[in-house]
């Protein structure tokens, strides 16, 4: 092939990059290994509002504004930029175009980029806008929230109307009784579930105040104490809260969320546990070795790496908390296991045995555990039963 | 005679409480909307009032601002909120306006609600 051969076959390879680089609907943008902008495609523009030949030659960090609710963006570009690994920006991150006023919700990826001998010479970032993706889910919440809203309502006048006739058991015959007292079941299921639906519309649209308190995970002992102790006893079960934690557990938190957390994981260990089983609940403090062990054990290695990745190496020295509540119930069948945290899912054993229940607790726990800086894992065996771990910075 | 004003737009919740607070010997007020229940919070004198705050369009909170900043300090009457807004702001909001305590709708059993009651005419 002659010279001018290879040009052209140059020139059109370099043009087919061009093309897809234009017509894909993601904004991508490619750095050398310091972060100076070398190429950018026209999506770029809408979502830094910068026009791609003026990105050319400046530094990529200076020209992102991204804003991050839930950690650093100067992470992102700092490790991305040292061209180890692949990278995620964090979730509910968004990005300001230049001159523009509105915040547009954006996923990004970094990738590094190697020359033929292995080198990193810099790295590609894609960037996605997530408007529509967002309204539609915010949508359905806003449904979901004003259909929970119009139920609660009926739902509220049955249950009085229904408990003022069960009150009145001497004058009805049995059979009418038992029919109301169903009744009256059901409704009271059918209230749980609607704080349910409303509880996780919140959370999920950020609508739930937390509060920064410093608080003593054992303090919340007798609170699950006084609410559980009747129902565990009368499903034949025993119940233990913090009875052995000595040393104080302090984080920085908020007791109702965290009782939130605690109530629905207790409340599981009981309606999913057998006669004479036990339930549970201890706390300690522990180091990050310890929750890596945890992690690499339960399969979330990769997720609890990534969350101690944020700790600075003093912090990791420091102690953390670590909370079991552990049951010796009806486990979770492994192939279910996955899917646990999923809204509305619930376990083929405790479906088949008729056990009533939404499906939104443990969803509602993780999103609660992860607004506190937390993360849970859990290990479970069918048949023997199930242990979650929850982990908290420490401020002891 | 003691004597509840229930502001409430919901005639089953109206009815159960008519039926069960009669066997208590307590006189019952029924006001159906916000301005009804201002008028009668003055004129009738109640003992204690049962507010809900999600009715129609008119906030029972302002409804029940209303109410406070009407009153001469030291003759607050009690104020019970029976509501199916379980929002914390909204509870928050009530309790700076002072209340005796805050019911949600669904989640609270009648015999707590009566219980209660009783108490704070005790």
């Amino acid at each position: 092939m002659s010279d001018d051969g290879k040009k052209t076959e140059l020139q059109y390879a370099r043009d087919t990059i061009a093309s897809m680089l234009a017509s894909i609907r993601e904004g991508v943008i490619i750095t050398d290994g310091t972060g100076t902008i070398l190429a950018a495609n026209p999506v770029t523009e809408l979502l830094t509002g910068i026009l791609p030949t003026e990105l050319i030659g400046k530094g990529i960090e200076e020209m992102m504004t991204f804003a991050c609710d839930n950690d650093d963006v100067s992470d992102f570009f700092e490790e991305s930029l040292r061209g180890w690994r692949a990278l995620e920006l964090p979730k509910n991150c968004s990005i300001t175009p230049k001159g523009g006023k509105a915040r547009i919700p954006v996923a990004a990826n970094a990738t590094p980029l190697f020359n033929p001998e292995g080198a990193y010479t810099g790295v590609v970032f894609v960037l996605r806008d997530l408007t529509e993706e967002v309204n539609a889910r915010n949508r359905q919440y806003q449904f979901l929230s004003f259909v929970s809203h119009q139920l609660r309502a009926p739902i509220a006048s049955l249950r009085l109307g229904l408990e003022m006739l069960l009150d009145k058991k001497e004058r009805l015959v049995p059979e009418t009784h038992e029919i109301l007292r169903d009744l009256y079941d059901i409704t009271t299921r059918f209230s749980g579930l609607i704080k349910e639906l409303l509880n996780i519309t919140r959370l999920a649209e950020g609508r739930v105040e937390f509060r920064q308190d410093s608080i003593d995970v054992r303090d919340l002992g007798p609170f699950l104490t006084q609410e559980f102790e009747r129902l565990a006893t009368s499903n034949n079960i025993t119940f233990s809260s913090f009875a052995d934690s000595e040393t104080p557990l302090m984080m920085v938190g908020d007791k109702e969320r965290m009782l939130d957390v605690l109530r629905n994981l207790v409340a599981n260990a009981i309606f999913y546990n057998k006669p004479r089983g036990e339930v549970v609940i201890r706390g300690r403090l522990t180091h990050s070795k310890e929750v890596e062990t945890i992690a690499a054990r339960t399969g979330a290695g990769l997720q609890i790496g990534e969350y101690l990745r944020h700790f600075s190496s003093t912090e990791k020295e420091k102690n953390m908390i670590l909370i079991e509540v552990a049951d010796t119930g009806l486990g979770i069948p492994a192939s279910d296991q996955p899917r646990i945290f999923e809204s509305f899912f619930r376990a083929r054993n405790v479906v088949k045995r008729g056990i009533h229940g939404t499906g939104l607790g443990l969803s509602i726990v993780k999103s609660i555990v992860e607004h506190l800086n937390g993360r849970i894992m859990f290990e479970s065996k069918e048949d023997k039963g199930t242990t979650f771990y929850i982990i908290f910075p420490s401020i002891t | 005679m003691k004597k509840i004003l229930f502001i409430e737009d919901d005639p089953i919740i109206l009815k159960v409480f008519q039926s069960r607070l009669a066997e208590e010997h307590l006189d019952i007020i029924v006001a159906i909307d916000s301005d009804e229940g201002l008028r009668k919070a003055k004129t009738e004198h109640p003992d204690l009032i049962v507010l809900d705050i999600f009715m129609g369009e008119k906030s029972g909170l302002d409804t029940f601002a209303a109410l406070r900043a009407e009153e001469k300090s030291g003759a607050r009457i009690p104020v019970i909120i029976l509501s199916t807004d379980d929002r914390e702001e909204t509870r928050k909001k009530a309790e700076e306006l002072g209340i005796e305590d805050y019911f949600v709708k669904g989640l609270v059993s009648l015999r707590e609600i009566v219980a209660r009651i009783q108490e704070i005419l005790a």
